[in-house]
């Protein structure tokens, strides 16, 4: 009884997510729209642009080749799983020991190295525009990222993220310097991880301003419904990182009480509109960085996290 | 044939040389974080396909000695179980590493015989010509750029592991380095991510660029059941970790004096390199996870939505029938990150010299690098090697009666030696 | 004294070292006043904090003279400053921000070596403040080091400043009559290299201060 609950929790948590990704890309564009004064494309558009691109012919290049047509589905599933272990309304999922914080973002490493695999698939320079800026920001990111999942992981005494989880919304955490250090970091990485400005200019697509569109320029089709919903997931998967971690209120710890999910999938559901809402004025009240600038940045958040590492290495109070 | 180097290092420090002193540990971190990445941006920088491998053993030699550095300092400090998990990191990348190190040469080697180039920038599209190799030599850089579920992920965990249990060391000097290594060891990782995705992708992706690529064929069967042996090992050591960390656990005991925990016992074929509470990783349930779900998206696609698919050419932005030129080259792919880290590093200048209009000569773009550990280090002892060595060919033109007399004197020396030794 | 007291201090103080950190990393003259106007905020409210859980109410007006003067009145007189020399432009750092960012590691490194390690008698408390003050006093001199404009080194000279204060709170007890004598002190400063900056610039239509150099009539 106890393992069919923990499936369905598992397998609820699978969907949820699958689910809410699109909606949030929506609510973001919403935002920024009426932030700017402008109408801004309905709450439920990306559902519908999903289901057009899934109806539509896939037109190939001459000179693409089966790399290009596996990769979708390769990156679809890494970051679908990478998604599904990050605890969104209750810790302590059932799978949540397989694959730990270090191991997440490493698969969504290997979807970033597959998508780079498929801009330089086609042979023109546009995708060698994106791959090669792309990996250029994945040298600073990654780095960054694990040096936040440092600080983390001595301040919890783990790297498994429901145990991460856990510890925070207990009280024995602390108001601690290393983690407001860390939350900086954290949120630096995630602008640059996924395409935002003022890294990336998700709405653009001109070939020399942008990163991920450059890559995925070739696809079209069901193929390119497969990376767009890849890159709603990446980002509600890294606005539900920074909510399990340093706004852990309301996430229910491994019990299957009804009323306790309810609020754990309302609380939820309340930090993705507050996440949402401040990534949309961010967005709205800055402006797209040079890409040569864009290391600076990294490595400032690089340099964050570092710190942030040290400090937990020098003292345990930090 | 770089790991001889490595078994000579642990049999010298670890077993001959007695207890270590914690103060080894430093000099071994500090030079290996500085290879590690020193190596990786070498190898970015280079079009030569066999080089860029060389150059990229550099870098898995200098994460080996991370490992190894850091179980000498938990030996010194007496921490025996730490000190077990990094050794064994550091054994279980060298195993790694001549898996796919082994799978990358061959496939370099059979792209050599196939076209008779080993310049990337010569090459291009080769995944159409030879899928099997293009195959088998993906698995072989999704493995070295440490990607789960293969095995180049397994030791970098552990590795990683094996530094977040380091605050518990007394010295200083290690409490402000380890943080800087870990930092050097991600940036390595995702250098090297970026290195793998330059050499594919100029190599076998893309169209090609000259008339040797084009006329490329598939290589013989006994070379490609040689690479498909190693590229299943490396998915087996991915996915079953544990029983390769266990063989490893004598190694441990006879030189760490303490091993790893049984891994065999652990759920779900995982492995927990200290305590469940703490971490784990389960390399069979990620490989089954994306299995899984990459066959339900394909299910659900191919259910739901359209199968209908058409060739075109590529965009080319209104400018018909763009020749392969134009297409990204090993060296243009790597400009980014040569700017960022190139011009410290390398000392890296780029120098455009443009024809005047209506000149029909091309443009040439000239990029200079210096290796500057060789010009500062191996340089002057080349030059002083040579120097000496002139000196010393004097000694072959003697006649046969000084070559008599230095045997004389020598034996007179040894004799009084002899004498006044007590 | 309680973890959460403990640990507010400390998140101001830390807070204080990032403020520090984005000072270094700042371009512009305008932005670079407004990051010295959040550090003077930041300066206060750890002062304040500090006199909260020390019990030291003279502590309090500490934190308002940081606050009205620091935080208000300098920002707003180098703001006023900047338009009459005209010099909105781009600041010509002599190092990188890569290269002065990884010093700023370093240099609060070795300020936690150094002060853990000389004060291990003392309260946990006051000894990490001081750790952290001696990494604000470090990059403030850092920040001094690596900037070619005059505005900037007395920016990096205020920061450090700053640390000075956060040092002699967290040490428990800093009389009025000190704050009140080093608040004067830094005034009158102000005022002379505010007149020196006309000077300079009437001078040699310029600030940076490697064109004095050339003037000196050294060789090099």
């Amino acid at each position: 009884m106890e393992l069919i609950s923990n499936f369905a929790i598992q397998g609820a948590q699978m969907m949820l997510v699958l689910l809410l990704a699109p909606l949030f890309t929506g609510y973001v564009r919403k935002v920024k729209a009426r932030l700017v004064r402008r109408q801004g494309p309905p709450l439920l558009q990306p559902y519908r642009d999903l289901v057009r691109l899934a109806r539509k012919e896939v037109v190939l290049a001459d000179s693409a080749s089966w790399l290009f047509r596996t990769i979708p589905y390769l990156v679809f599933a890494a970051i679908w799983v990478a998604a599904s272990l990050v605890p969104t309304f209750r810790t302590g999922l059932m799978f949540s020991w397989s694959a730990d914080l270090i191991a997440i973002i490493a698969l969504l490493g290997s979807a970033r190295f597959l998508l780079a695999l498929a801009g330089m698939d086609v042979g023109t320079s546009f995708g060698g525009i994106g791959s090669s800026r792309e990996v250029m920001i994945a040298s600073l990111a990654e780095p960054a990222m694990i040096m936040i999942v440092f600080t983390l992981a001595l301040i919890a005494g783990s790297t498994q993220l429901s145990t991460m989880a856990a510890f925070m919304a207990s009280s024995a955490v602390g108001l601690r310097v290393s983690l407001g250090l860390g939350l900086i970091a954290l949120t630096m990485v995630a602008i640059a991880e996924n395409g935002r400005i003022p890294i990336d200019n998700p709405a653009t697509h001109l070939e020399l301003t942008m990163v991920h569109e450059a890559m995925v320029l070739e696809y079209s089709g069901r193929h390119l419904a497969l990376i767009e919903l890849s890159s709603s997931l990446k980002l509600l998967l890294y606005v539900s990182l920074i909510a399990c971690l340093f706004a852990p209120w309301g996430i229910d710890s491994a019990g299957a009480a009804i009323p306790t999910l309810a609020i754990g999938v309302a609380a939820y559901i309340g930090k993705l509109a507050v996440g949402g809402f401040l990534l949309a004025l961010f967005e709205t009240s800055i402006a797209k960085m040079r890409v040569f600038r864009v290391p600076e940045f990294l490595g400032a958040a690089l340099m964050l996290g570092l710190l942030a590492t040290l400090l937990r290495f020098v003292s345990g109070s930090f | 044939m770089t790991k001889v180097a490595v078994y000579g290092y642990i049999r010298i420090v670890f077993d001959l040389a007695g207890g270590p002193a914690w103060w080894w540990s430093i000099v071994v971190l500090a030079l290996a974080g500085a290879t590690t990445v020193m190596g990786v941006l070498y190898a970015l920088m280079q079009h030569d396909l066999k080089r860029l491998l060389a150059y990229h053993t550099v870098e898995n030699i200098g994460i080996i000695f991370i490992g190894l550095g850091l179980a000498l300092a938990f030996k010194a400090h007496g921490m025996l179980f730490a000190a077990a998990l990094a050794f064994t990191a550091a054994l279980l990348h060298v195993f790694n590493h001549s898996l796919f190190k082994s799978l990358l040469f061959f496939g370099a080697g059979a792209v050599l015989t196939a076209t008779g180039e080993r310049d990337m920038e010569h090459l291009g599209g080769l995944i159409h010509r030879m899928p099997k190799t293009a195959f088998l030599v993906l698995i072989g850089c999704a493995a070295i750029s440490a990607l789960p579920p293969l095995n180049g992920f397994v030791s970098e965990w552990l590795t990683f592991q094996a530094i977040l249990l380091s605050p518990q060391l007394p010295s200083w000097g290690l409490k402000l380095l380890i943080p800087a290594v870990g930092a050097l060891l991600a940036l390595a990782a995702a250098l090297a991510a970026a290195c793998f995705v330059k050499a594919y992708g100029v190599t076998f992706l893309g169209r090609p660029r000259t008339p040797a690529a084009e006329a490329a064929t598939e290589t013989d069967s006994y070379s490609l059941a040689a690479m498909l042996i190693l590229a299943a090992l490396c998915l087996l050591v991915g996915i079953l970790p544990g029983i390769f960390i266990d063989a490893l656990a004598p190694v441990s005991s006879a030189l760490i004096g303490a091993h790893m925990p049984a891994q065999i016992g652990a759920q779900w074929l995982s492995i927990v390199p200290i305590a469940a509470s703490r971490s784990s990783y389960d390399g069979l349930l990620v490989f089954l996870f994306i299995a899984i779900s990459g066959m339900l998206a394909a299910f659900a696609i191919h259910r739901l939505a359209s199968d209908r698919l058409r060739r075109a050419p590529a965009w080319d932005c209104g400018y018909p029938d763009a020749s392969p030129t134009t297409q990204y080259s090993a060296t243009s792919f790597a400009q980014p990150i040569r700017r960022v880290f190139g011009t410290v590093v390398f000392r890296a200048r780029e120098q455009v010299e443009m024809p005047p209009p209506g000149d029909t000569r091309p443009a040439r773009l000239k990029v200079e690098l210096h290796d500057l550990i060789w010009e500062a280090i191996y340089a002057p002892l080349v030059v002083g090697i040579n120097f000496t060595a002139d000196r010393l060919n004097r000694f072959q033109f003697l006649t046969i009666r000084q070559f008599l007399t230095l045997v004389f004197c020598t034996l007179i020396v040894l004799l009084l030696v002899l004498a006044i030794w007590n | 004294m309680s973890g959460i007291d403990f640990d507010i201090a400390h998140l101001l103080a830390g807070s204080l070292v990032l403020v520090s950190f984005l000072e270094l990393y700042q371009d512009r003259l305008y932005a670079l006043l407004n990051v010295y106007a959040a550090h003077a905020l930041v300066l206060a409210a750890s002062v304040a904090w500090q006199a909260f859980i020390q019990d030291a109410p003279h502590l309090y007006v500490t934190a308002v003279i940081a606050l009205v003067f620091k935080a208000i009145v300098i920002p707003v007189t180098l703001h006023r400053l900047i338009v009459r020399l005209g010099i909105h432009r781009e600041i010509e750092k002599v190092v990188g921000v890569g290269a002065a960012m990884l010093a700023g590691i370093g240099l609060v490194a070795l300020s936690m070596v150094v002060m853990l390690r000389v004060t291990q008698t003392a309260d946990p408390l006051a000894r990490e403040d001081l750790a952290f003050a001696l990494a604000v006093v470090l990059l403030g001199l850092l920040m001094m080091v690596t900037r070619r404009n005059a505005v900037s080194q007395v920016i990096g000279f205020m920061s450090l400043e700053n640390g000075l204060v956060l040092a002699a709170t967290g040490a428990k007890g800093m009389p009025l009559v000190v704050e009140i004598s080093v608040a004067f002190s830094i005034l009158i400063a102000f005022i002379v290299i505010g007149i020196f900056l006309f000077r300079i610039r009437e001078r040699f239509d310029t600030i940076d201060v490697q064109a004095l150099d050339r003037f000196r009539g050294e060789r090099r």
